[in-house]
């Protein structure tokens, strides 16, 4: 039903550069968009700056948007193009990351994890690259399917499939996650 | 058929998936005027891609239109000083012409201007 509705949105905007339906489709998504790029930068006004880009962006592209999959994957490929174009760019991204790199080399300990524990998740993101931060992010915060996150990404499905099972070993060889295979 | 089962496989969620996705859930960030701020900020870039054409040949042409005419006052006197049997044309209209290209440019200004506000 809301998928529905994001197409009924997007063809209002396509057809007429309708801001308000855009504004609307902002008002729906922009907690995911925010919150997947608050994940990846680890930095909350950078991630809203990135934000509100992205969805400027978006208007701009939006004729790009076949219908093919959900809005929200394809606003989540905008969003993570944008990452990666400002990562480029932006001097201020770059101190960031050093500071992360400082963090996952002294996260590089091994932790122990109790099967009811819920651990700090930026010790998590600390220990993944770039690469498999963003698709982690989009399969377990967003909920995007495998094929979602391949359009996302511009990866094949098999390499997003193994890029998480890379990144749950890694979390899982760094952290010591007990019980994870009876729960 | 094996696309189903590909679909199912992706959906079978082990404890250490429901673990992640607990860990990765965070509630829904309230929007605080963000949509608003960046639905202003889409407005005002529409406003000026709508007014950027029409402004620009305005521009345009009231530079172009000094040696616009200048250019064609020296046509018109060239066009007087050449004797009548070269021009195998008469050359009565040619003193004329810099109002008609004035009002031909006017005329696409405005058409070009109109075109661009009504999209």
């Amino acid at each position: 039903m809301l998928l529905d509705e994001d197409h009924v949105l997007v063809a209002r905007v396509v057809s007429s550069q309708d801001t308000a339906a855009f504004g609307e489709l902002i008002r729906r998504h922009q907690s995911h968009v925010r919150n997947f790029l608050r994940k990846l930068t680890g930095d909350m006004s950078m991630a809203d700056d990135l934000a509100q880009d992205c969805f400027m962006h978006a208007w701009d592209k939006i004729h790009g948007y076949t219908g093919r999959g959900s809005f929200i994957g394809w606003l989540l490929k905008v969003a993570y193009t944008t990452f990666l174009q400002s990562k480029r760019k932006s001097k201020r991204y770059a101190e960031i990351l050093q500071e992360a790199g400082h963090v996952a080399d002294m996260e590089a300990k091994v932790y122990t994890v109790e099967k009811d524990e819920v651990p700090d998740l930026e010790k998590f993101l600390a220990v993944l690259t770039e690469e498999e931060r963003a698709i982690m992010v989009m399969s377990y915060a967003c909920g995007l399917s495998h094929r979602e996150i391949s359009d996302a990404t511009s990866l094949p499905v098999g390499t997003v499939k193994s890029v998480i099972f890379r990144g749950k070993e890694k979390i899982r060889t760094r952290f010591e996650i007990e019980d994870h295979k009876h729960g | 058929m094996k696309s189903k089962i590909i679909n199912m496989a992706d959906r079978i969620k082990d404890a250490e998936d429901r673990m992640l996705e607990a860990m990765f859930e965070s509630g829904p960030i309230p929007d605080a005027g963000f949509s608003a701020q960046v639905t202003r900020r889409i407005r005002r870039r529409v406003w000026v891609r709508r007014l950027a054409l029409p402004i620009a040949t305005v521009i345009g042409t009231s530079i172009a239109a000094g040696p616009m005419v200048d250019l064609a006052q020296l046509i018109t006197s060239v066009a007087n000083v050449v004797p009548q049997e070269l021009l195998g044309s008469p050359a009565a209209w040619l003193p004329h012409m810099n109002i008609v290209l004035l009002a031909g440019m006017i005329a696409a200004t405005a058409y070009v201007g109109a075109q661009a506000l009504w999209d």
